[in-house]
């Protein structure tokens, strides 16, 4: 019956159907994130910044960050020329948590600080997860004078293979498919003299 | 290529949904699940310990108990995975399995909407064409489609229909000749009868020439002569107004009106009896025709020497029920039956088209005319149109 005809018809059919029908319909109460409190500081000629994501997590989610696959949040930040509407320096961050199942604690590292850090409790790991620190997001040689400069940050979570299925697992209908993001206001090269 | 018939081609119908709705579940979810419950009954959580066990039982205490606990923790991570992953499958399989219920629900829904489509349109083209076939016109064809399942039953209408057209124009031309024969016939024998007397007259006239009576003779003769004479011309005359009989001009018109006018002059001298029921609809039909056809009936009943004649008329369910009876001679009942064919006569001077024409101008406005009698009594003609 494999590699049927009517089989790879069923299937694409279905697939189709099932597209189609989970962009208005999903089996996941998921959450809408969002950003909070983003500061801004200038450090070795480059310009950090600090957020928090907020509402992130569901039950769900926490079941499979207890799993002790390991979950990599993807952080992106985007300097946008705001007169030609063009990205002039993008950076990616991963937040990446891990249960360590034996030794009952989770295992976090941050891309942006370089740091892993072992965590005991699971809201202590939303806390950290969520916690986007000093990241460098703009070179000063890159800014130019008179000219205005916005960032725009956004982060998604991942597909993941899991229990041996073989299609993957897309994460993101647990924030029912939104990419959280947000607009910093507009600055220029000023911010690096300060 | 033969279509099936219309049962064998919904039940095929309803076999391919049922069989498809099956197949899909059968081939998509069923089998998904089927390969998913196999990956997770492979045992291979108890080959792995088992391995464990084998590998390290010897040599606990020397073993690289951090290579240990990385086995061990993705054993039971792998675990709790399939644990959720079986969890969210279900999820999806009832969510999804929802979706595919409703896209077979709309497919078939639309599938059976469209072969009814198929059905039904054609059926009520068809049924439009009969009743225009009913209603005499045989120029009526319906549109074929050969995707509809009742395509062979409207092939065979118009095929049936070609056929009635074909078969009218064969009997026009049969009735034409028949028409043409009895008109010849009927001319002749007509002409014939007042040329007897005429010849007679003539004769006569040349055999008493000279005779002490001759004035006399003369004088009859010539009266019998002009008498003849002038029911050949009115005969021609009858026969003219029967050859050019006109086409209907249909309009509306109150037909108790009608009735009251043509009987006006005939009260005079009959005793004419009418009840004509209030409120009649306006008949649709060509005053002037059936004023004719009434008349005619009228006049019928007076050369069947009725000392009464009666005219009734109601409207009932569509249908004017016109009736004309009287007290007269009335019909053999051997004669009833040939009563309204042209030329038929019981009277000597008769032309036997009048009924005809009656019948001709009813039949033209679509009704029927019927006839009761009771030799040396009665008779009734009832009008249904």
């Amino acid at each position: 019956m494999e590699g049927g005809i009517f089989t790879e018809l069923a299937r694409t059919i279905t697939g189709s159907i099932i597209a189609i029908g989970s962009m208005f319909f999903s089996y996941i109460n998921g959450v809408e994130p969002y950003f909070e409190s983003p500061s801004f500081s200038v450090e070795h000629n480059q310009m950090l910044v600090s957020v928090n994501l907020q509402n992130w997590f569901t039950d769900e989610l926490d079941d499979i960050f207890s799993s002790g696959k390991p979950i990599r949040m993807h952080f992106t930040a985007n300097i946008i020329e705001q007169n030609s509407g063009k990205t002039i320096q993008s950076t990616d961050f991963f937040h990446t948590v891990k249960y360590h199942i034996l030794d009952d604690y989770f295992e976090v590292s941050r891309s942006e600080i370089g740091e892993k850090t072992q965590i005991h409790t699971i809201q202590e790991m939303h806390r950290i997860m969520s916690k986007i620190e000093r990241a460098p997001i703009f070179d000063d040689d890159l800014a130019k004078t008179d000219v205005l400069y916005q960032l725009k940050m956004s982060v998604q979570l991942p597909k993941i293979k899991i229990g041996g299925r073989e299609k993957q697992f897309d994460l993101m209908p647990f924030w029912k498919n939104k990419k959280p993001y947000f607009f910093s206001q507009q600055f220029d090269n000023l911010v690096f003299v300060q | 290529m033969k279509i099936p018939s219309l049962r064998t081609q919904i039940i095929a119908l309803a076999l391919v949904f049922l069989v498809s709705s099956v197949l899909f579940f059968r081939f998509f979810f069923l089998e998904s699940f089927i390969n998913y419950q196999h990956t997770l009954n492979n045992e291979k959580t108890k080959q792995e310990m088992a391995s464990l066990y084998q590998k390290f039982e010897t040599k606990l205490t020397a073993v690289d108990s951090k290579q240990f606990k990385n086995s061990v923790e993705k054993m039971i991570s792998d675990e709790k995975q399939q644990e959720i992953a079986g969890k969210m499958f279900q999820q999806e399989i009832a969510l999804y399995s929802i979706f595919v219920f409703l896209f077979i629900f709309l497919f078939g829904a639309i599938f059976v909407a469209f072969s009814l489509y198929l059905i039904t349109r054609p059926l009520q083209r068809l049924e439009l064409a009969t009743k225009m076939l009913s209603l005499g016109n045989l120029d009526v064809d319906v549109e074929e489609n050969g995707l509809s399942p009742i395509n062979p039953l409207i092939v065979s209408f118009n095929k049936m229909t070609a056929e009635l057209r074909e078969n009218r124009e064969k009997l026009l031309e049969a009735e034409k000749e028949i028409i043409w024969r009895e008109t010849a016939k009927a001319t002749a024998h007509e002409i014939k009868n007042p040329l007897t007397p005429i010849r007679l007259s003539l004769e006569r006239m040349q055999n008493k020439f000279g005779s002490d009576n001759f004035q006399m003779v003369f004088q009859d003769s010539i009266s019998v002569i002009s008498d003849e004479i002038e029911n050949l011309r009115k005969l021609a005359t009858e026969f003219s107004e029967f050859a050019r009989f006109p086409q209907a001009k249909m309009d509306e018109f109150d037909l108790n009106c009608l009735i009251s006018e043509l009987i006006a002059p005939y009260r005079e001298e009959n005793e004419i009896s009418v009840e004509l029921a209030d409120n009649l609809p306006k008949l649709h039909g060509d005053a002037m025709q059936i004023k004719q056809a009434l008349t005619n009936l009228i006049q019928n009943s007076i050369q069947a020497e009725s000392s009464k004649i009666g005219i009734s008329a109601i409207f009932d369910n569509g249908v004017f029920y016109i009736q004309i009876s009287d007290d007269g001679k009335g019909i053999a009942e051997e004669d009833l039956p040939k009563l309204f064919e042209p030329y038929f006569s019981k009277r000597k001077k008769g032309t036997g088209l009048g009924l005809a024409i009656v019948k001709r101008i009813i039949e033209n406005h679509g009704g029927k005319i019927f006839v009761e009698s009771e030799i040396g009594k009665s008779a009734k003609f009832k009008i249904e149109i």
